[in-house]
């Protein structure tokens, strides 16, 4: 699926100020972009309009457009049309209607009117891929937060979506949850889908985004290849985190090194290894 | 599992309504004592006997206001009570009719509530083809009413441990209601706005056909148990019309 916004603006209730300011940008399929800045610098409302849910339901307006696939996205369910969406706060978006989390997981495909086997089979396949099928007879409601938000990535995962708008999604995992989802995003480009993910977490993201946009009061301050950008002072200089040892060389008053992907110090070991053999 | 409990979810809810509704048909005295007698047979075979005991407990005050304002202060003929005195027989008797009444009325629908499972009656509904809009409306404002009564919870803890008192005496809670009240007032109407988020997300507000995942059995004795009380209804409505 293919997001393109011409001119975005939106504004909340009340709020003179626009949170997302003016933005042309084109989102392509099979890659992950990863949307960062200070607080505040709109990535989450940018999320929200690209899911059409802002201003639809948060309130407040919006002027130009966003197209996903060609269909502007105000007017549409983001779930029937292949959008997932998850928030930053993963408890308020357990559905309230199942027993348990294999019922939770259930609840997208059963809304989209998708056949019985159909919806059990997808529900299996996601509860294995995020690694929560131990918590399939759990309530919902009993989950600590980092459990949730796996449940409800499966859940998202099981109607099979075109397109992923992901805010905060690592915020409660622990290493081996983050490293499976890291995982199952590359997975999920290298099938097609088209993968945005508004993170602080650079460490986290540099493993996964093939893109980075750097967010600053509403509008797009860089937009590049991860590791370029974050190499250079010029995410620091736009409010932005960077990796932890950009900071800590920043810190010591030098420059920061070009990051190192964790697949590259893989490769770089074993090929170490290898020549040492 | 007990027999409320493998019936279909609509099974309950009728006998519950069928029960409601021949409590305030049936005329007589006899018929409304008997049916408080047949509704607690009917919520302990089935398994639902804690609602006989909550019933109980909620209709008791009433009945002891009734039996004093109508039997012991109420009109001639009067009757010799057994430990002495008289009671006013016409009252004794409006008070046992209305007393089983209300009797049945708290039973059934306490008995009722104490095995509704929420999600097998949206699993029946959505399996039906009911609207989901209202069985959602039911089973999420369940939900809600758990999930406020956890942070309700969670809250007092809160202000317990910033030195609100909220224990004690009648007039010490009174005064800690308020910051127990405005704070939990004000997380329910900024997450009222979340929840529309997650509604929309996990496609709750999609129109069209929805797939049951686990559908309740409909079984002939369920089809049998319902015609019947149905039947039971409108026969104890002639009756009551012809009489």
């Amino acid at each position: 699926m293919r997001f393109v916004a011409r001119n975005l603006r939106v504004r909340y209730p009340v709020q003179e100020r626009w949170a997302v300011d003016g933005i042309d940008l084109e989102i392509a399929p099979g890659h992950v972009t990863w949307l960062t800045g200070a607080l505040g610098s709109g990535t989450s409302t940018l999320l929200l309009a690209l899911a059409g849910l802002a201003p639809r339901l948060t309130g407040g307006e919006r002027s130009g457009t966003v197209l996903a696939d060609n269909v502007d996205v105000a007017a549409i369910s983001p779930l029937s049309q292949g959008i997932a969406y998850l928030g930053p706060s993963p408890a308020l978006q357990i559905s309230g209607i199942a027993k348990t989390v294999h019922d939770e997981v259930a609840v997208g495909p059963m809304n989209l009117g998708q056949p019985r086997d159909t919806c059990l089979a997808a529900t299996r396949d996601a509860l294995e891929r995020l690694g929560v099928g131990h918590l399939a007879d759990r309530a919902p409601n009993a989950l600590s937060g980092g459990e949730t938000q796996r449940v409800l990535v499966a859940a998202l995962l099981a109607t099979r979506p075109a397109a992923w708008l992901l805010d905060e999604p690592f915020s409660a995992l622990d290493h081996a949850s983050t490293v499976r989802l890291q995982r199952l995003l590359r997975e999920l480009a290298a099938e097609g889908a088209t993968v945005v993910v508004a993170c602080d977490d650079a460490d986290t993201m540099l493993d996964v985004a093939d893109r980075m946009i750097v967010m600053q009061q509403g509008r797009i301050a860089l937009d590049g290849d991860p590791r370029d950008l974050l190499a250079s002072d010029a995410v620091h200089a736009a409010g932005a985190g960077s990796t932890d040892a950009a900071e800590l060389a920043r810190e010591a008053g030098m420059a920061a090194p070009r990051p190192i992907r964790r697949a590259d110090l893989i490769d770089l070991a074993t090929r170490g290894r290898t020549d040492a053999g | 599992m007990s027999l409320a409990d493998r019936a279909h979810p609509f099974t309950a809810g009728t006998v519950t309504l069928a029960l409601v509704a021949l409590a305030l048909v049936l005329p007589t005295t006899s018929g409304t004592a008997a049916l408080y007698g047949v509704t607690i047979v009917i919520a302990i075979a089935t398994g639902a006997g804690v609602g006989v005991r909550r019933g109980l407990l909620a209709v008791l005050p009433i009945w002891i206001l009734l039996f004093i304002l109508q039997g012991v202060l109420g009109d001639a003929p009067r009757m010799t009570a057994p430990w002495g005195g008289t009671l006013s027989q016409p009252g004794l008797q409006w008070a046992l009719s209305q007393g089983s009444r209300l009797g049945v009325i708290a039973t059934a629908s306490l008995a009722f509530a104490s095995v509704f499972d929420p999600h097998r009656f949206l699993q029946a509904a959505i399996a039906r083809r009911w609207p989901f809009g209202a069985a959602f409306l039911l089973v999420a404002t369940l939900d809600a009413a758990d999930r406020l009564g956890a942070q309700a919870r969670q809250l007092r803890e809160a202000q317990r441990t910033r030195g609100v008192r909220v224990t004690g005496s009648i007039a010490t809670r009174a005064r800690a209601l308020p910051a127990l009240v405005f704070p939990l007032l004000l997380a329910s109407l900024t997450e009222a706005d979340d929840r529309a988020l997650a509604l929309e997300t996990r496609g709750l507000m999609i129109q069209g056909p929805r797939t049951a995942i686990d559908p309740p059995q409909d079984r002939i004795v369920d089809h049998v148990v319902r015609w019947c009380a149905l039947v039971c209804v409108v026969l104890a409505i002639i009756w009551r019309v012809r009489s």
